[in-house]
């Protein structure tokens, strides 16, 4: 006997099946509400809800579509009572039930006028009770999102009340700045153009890329912060960032400027890193980019520092002054955003994300700048299009309606081996049955080698093949050598451990870091990984479970690698989901008695753990070692701490005023060392799942964006 | 078995009489082989209880509910001995069910004692046929306990092989318990 959970999602996917499709084809009679209605609900859904959902209700990521087939599928059977319910309890995540009913119900007019039902004569009110099928067939009205789907201008904002969008995006604590533009020219005399030998091997104060060092390493060779003194850690100084939208930057520090910048205008800042004083500051704008998106690295060559905006525009700065040196915008489509950028040398790496606009030519790509000039010099397309290797990949799917391998993290390079090594996001639809019977999908979920001269592959090794539970295999690829042996570690968000020859993308071995039940087996001398039948078989609607959930077991917190003790140092999440029939429901992962949170080393030579340790609250900044050896990790619940390296004890802790969010960073000014780190509380599924499942548990202020700096008292140095 | 053969070769050598000397002995050898050869000892499992599924609605209903339990296989007899605590509303029924393994939802096979309100304990004993003894090993049995807020379920729990609780933050040496999924092919 089935539960009757299993029964009910049983019901509803063959409802949505089978009673779903065949209404859809089937004449429309007048749906409840009107045509004004659903026009002041589009304005509510693109100011609160596109965000996450997109303009053109596409979804993305782990935000479900909501017009067309997967929306008819989950939705259809349900009423719009239902609807309108789920969506007021639920939306916006980070405040729940903040607008209006009217508002909301708005809203339900405008997702029932995008999926095909008729206007009618009476508004939808929340008592309005009738099956979604019986009014929609998820067929969108041409042209009914067109004008949403146009280029995001260059000063839009001014924007009036509006509820936190998925991840905040349309926050709207942030009150306007006084003005745009350069608002405070610096005059930076004593700062040294940084050269690639600088990039291969970074002076030691020094953190000049988004993970210190071209290996990916977040490792620092600073000294002075160690086990013994940790615990007099103090705090040194403070800078408060914009509050709203996604807070998960890097401070980059060099020769003494640290460089921070903030999402909700687009503003690059340049402080004095030991003292905190504002050296510089660049409003570069707009304000509160539609489109969920954080930011989260820069990058810096010669006197340049690169900044990549929310509009997709990126920007190069003179990192002496805040001038402008040049700009450019890569991205194809107005939704388009940058991810991952990076210098290799003297080019500038730079990932696209977010191209998600099916049946049309919007295809996520890397690709290389003369970092000088903001020349374009290659494009690689990271979705394998008909007539090009892997192009068989993608079953009878047409090229543009292949989309997702996003590149939304930051890659690494080899000088030695001149690669570059990045990894890519999931194919989108993000499940099987959305995208129809199909293959392998590259080059979605693959680790990808290029040139950074010609962009050209040199080879690739793809850690989920035709992967469908929207779990990423996008995070950083860590190089590290056992003797003459050159290797790429990477952790995917199923928490599988990868280890490859990063010569020749030869697979050599593989570890589950957190429980996980959607990998049914792993061919051990290929790598390929097996799905679980009931995985494989999921229709349309139907949720199966899948742990770790797709927030992952890892995401886009960094690992970080101590080279002294060939430690691997991974923060992992530990919670499950039924994905796939409608909103995701969240459970604890089992065997973990409710810890969310895991941090656990590894010694990557033999793959062999070496220590582990849990808590409730889930880590939500990259980890950092030092050769002190000490490591630096911040989570959800406010907590900054310090660890040894060796043992994973806790050295020192501190409470912040919101979530330490980021990617934490150490630098040295005047044979002082410094640890930085970001806070914040807006952000994607690592940040919204842990919400919801300590909602009433764990209280946070939503409030509170900015950068925390710490230093040992003066006369322990 | 090395430990037992090599004290037997010593015994072989020495006193053939039982004296004291000769008994306490044999003594050792008999402390030894039990030492080494495990007895036909029963099985023990153990279990942590926690929320189904949930989401932004019924998060309210289930927050601080959770419970433990303890299982043990004697032959092919399941014990199961647990308790829980803090549902928003009685709870109404609780159940074996067999599933593909943890994490995933399956179905009921049969029925457990309970007793208590929104707190309260949860028994039952029963012998497990072949097929269900092989789901007990390979993680595929959990518990349900439904609720009158939560009639669907309201905590679920698998039956998981005894292993060491680190506490929390607290860290461990290796990975700490990992359950195993995947079979790994060559």
């Amino acid at each position: 006997m089935k539960t009757r959970y299993g029964v009910a999602l049983t019901v509803i996917a063959i409802a949505g099946t089978f009673s779903g499709w065949s209404a859809a084809t089937r004449a429309q009679q007048s749906a409840p509400y009107t045509d004004q209605q659903a026009t002041v609900g589009q304005a509510a859904y693109t100011q609160s809800c596109a965000a996450c959902h997109g303009r053109t209700l596409s979804g993305g990521g782990e935000a479900p579509a909501l017009a067309g087939a997967t929306f008819m599928s989950s939705w259809g059977p349900h009423t719009t009572q239902e609807l309108f319910t789920r969506i007021r309890t639920s939306m916006p995540p980070e405040n729940p039930n903040s607008l209006s009913a009217d508002s909301y119900a708005s809203i339900v007019a405008f997702i029932l006028k995008a999926n095909g039902a008729q206007a009618g004569s009476s508004a939808l009110t929340p008592e309005t009770n009738i099956a979604i099928v019986s009014v929609a067939n998820g067929q969108m009205p041409a042209g009914l999102t067109a004008a949403a789907a146009a280029p995001a201008a260059q000063g839009r904002g001014g924007r009036g009340r509006g509820g936190r969008g998925r991840g905040g995006d349309d926050d709207s604590t942030a009150a306007a700045p006084a003005r745009m533009g350069l608002t405070l020219a610096g005059t930076i005399k004593s700062y040294s153009s940084i050269t690639p030998e600088m990039l291969a091997s970074p002076p030691e104060g020094d953190w000049l890329m988004h993970y210190r060092n071209y290996s990916g390493w977040n490792n620092s060779p600073l000294t002075q912060i160690t086990p013994r003194n940790a615990g007099l850690l103090q705090l040194k100084w403070a800078w408060p960032l914009e509050d709203g939208m996604r807070q998960q930057m890097t401070p980059l520090v060099h020769d003494g400027v640290m460089f921070l910048s903030t999402n909700v205008s687009n503003t690059v800042q340049a402080l004095d890193a030991r003292t905190g004083d504002l050296l510089w500051e660049h409003r570069l704008g707009p304000m509160n980019t539609p489109g969920q998106n954080a930011t989260r690295t820069m990058a810096l060559y010669g006197n340049l520092v690169f900044y990549p905006a929310t509009d997709a525009t990126l920007y190069a700065l003179d990192a002496r002054t805040g001038n402008i040196v040049w700009k450019t915008r890569p991205a194809e489509f107005p939704d388009d955003k940058i991810g991952g950028i990076m210098v290799a040398k003297d080019k500038l790496l730079v990932g696209i994300t977010r191209c998600n606009e099916l049946d049309a030519k919007d295809h996520c790509f890397i690709a290389g700048y003369d970092a000088a000039t903001g020349k374009q010099l290659w494009k690689f397309y990271t979705v394998a299009r008909k007539g090009t290797p892997g192009g068989d990949t993608w079953g009878n799917l047409t090229d543009d309606q292949r989309s997702g391998a996003d590149t939304w993290i930051a890659g690494t390079y080899d000088p030695q081996l001149n690669l570059a090594f990045w990894g890519t996001g999931q194919a989108k639809g993000s499940s099987r049955d959305q995208r129809g019977p199909n293959g392998d999908a590259l080059y979605s979920n693959t680790t990808l080698a290029l040139d950074p001269d010609t962009g050209k592959l040199k080879w690739f090794f793809q850690n989920a093949p035709g992967e469908t539970l929207d779990l990423d295999e996008v995070f950083e690829r860590t190089l590290i050598d056992h003797g003459s042996q050159k290797t790429l570690m990477t952790v995917g968000k199923s928490g599988l451990m990868w280890k490859l020859d990063r010569v020749t993308g030869k697979f050599l071995d593989v570890k589950e870091t957190v429980f996980q039940n959607v990998w049914a087996a792993i061919d051990m001398k290929t790598g390929r990984t097996t799905y679980r039948d009931d995985i494989l078989e999921k229709k349309p609607g139907q949720a199966v479970a899948s742990c770790p959930s797709p927030s992952g077991g890892h995401n886009w917190q960094a690992t970080s690698y101590d080279p002294s003790n060939d430690l691997l140092l991974l923060p992992l999440s530990q919670n499950c989901a039924m994905y796939g029939g409608g909103p995701q429901l969240f459970y604890e992962m089992p065997g973990t008695d409710g810890n969310l949170g895991r941090l656990s080393a590894y010694e990557t030579n033999t793959m062999r753990p070496v220590w582990s340790f849990q808590q409730r609250s889930p880590f939500l900044t990259s980890v950092i070692t030092t050769a002190g050896g000490v490591g630096f990790v911040g989570d959800f619940d406010r907590t900054f701490r310090a660890f040894d390296i060796k043992t994973g004890k806790t050295l020192w802790e501190t409470r912040l005023p919101t979530t330490a969010q980021g990617y934490p960073t150490t630098f040295s000014v005047g044979g002082e060392q410094f640890v930085a780190v970001p806070t914040g509380y807006n952000g994607g599924s690592p940040e919204q799942k842990p919400t919801t499942m300590l909602r009433g548990e764990i209280q946070r202020p939503t409030i509170g964006h900015g950068v925390y700096v710490f230093g040992l008292p003066k006369n322990v140095n | 078995m090395t430990d037992s053969t090599k004290i037997r070769s010593v015994s072989d050598g020495s006193a053939r009489g039982w004296g004291p000397a000769r008994i306490k002995k044999s003594l050792i050898v008999l402390l030894a082989v039990l030492a080494f050869v495990p007895l036909a000892a029963a099985e023990k499992y153990q279990v942590y209880l926690s929320p189904l599924p949930h989401n932004d609605e019924t998060q309210p209903l289930i927050i601080g509910s959770k419970g433990t339990a303890t299982a043990t296989l004697d032959g092919d007899t399941i014990t199961i001995s647990g308790t829980f605590t803090g549902l928003s509303g009685r709870a109404t029924k609780a159940r074996l069910s067999l599933s593909r393994g943890p994490g995933i939802p399956g179905d009921a096979q049969f029925d457990l004692t309970l007793e208590g309100d929104t707190a309260g304990k949860v028994s039952g004993q029963k012998k497990l046929d072949a097929s269900q003894l092989a789901a007990l090993r390979s993680r595929k049995l959990y518990i349900q306990i439904d609720s009158e807020k939560m009639p669907s379920g309201h905590l679920w729990g698998w039956l998981l092989e005894e292993h060491e609780i680190a506490g929390e933050d607290v860290p461990v040496k290796g990975s700490g318990y990992l359950p195993p999924f995947a079979v790994r092919t060559k």
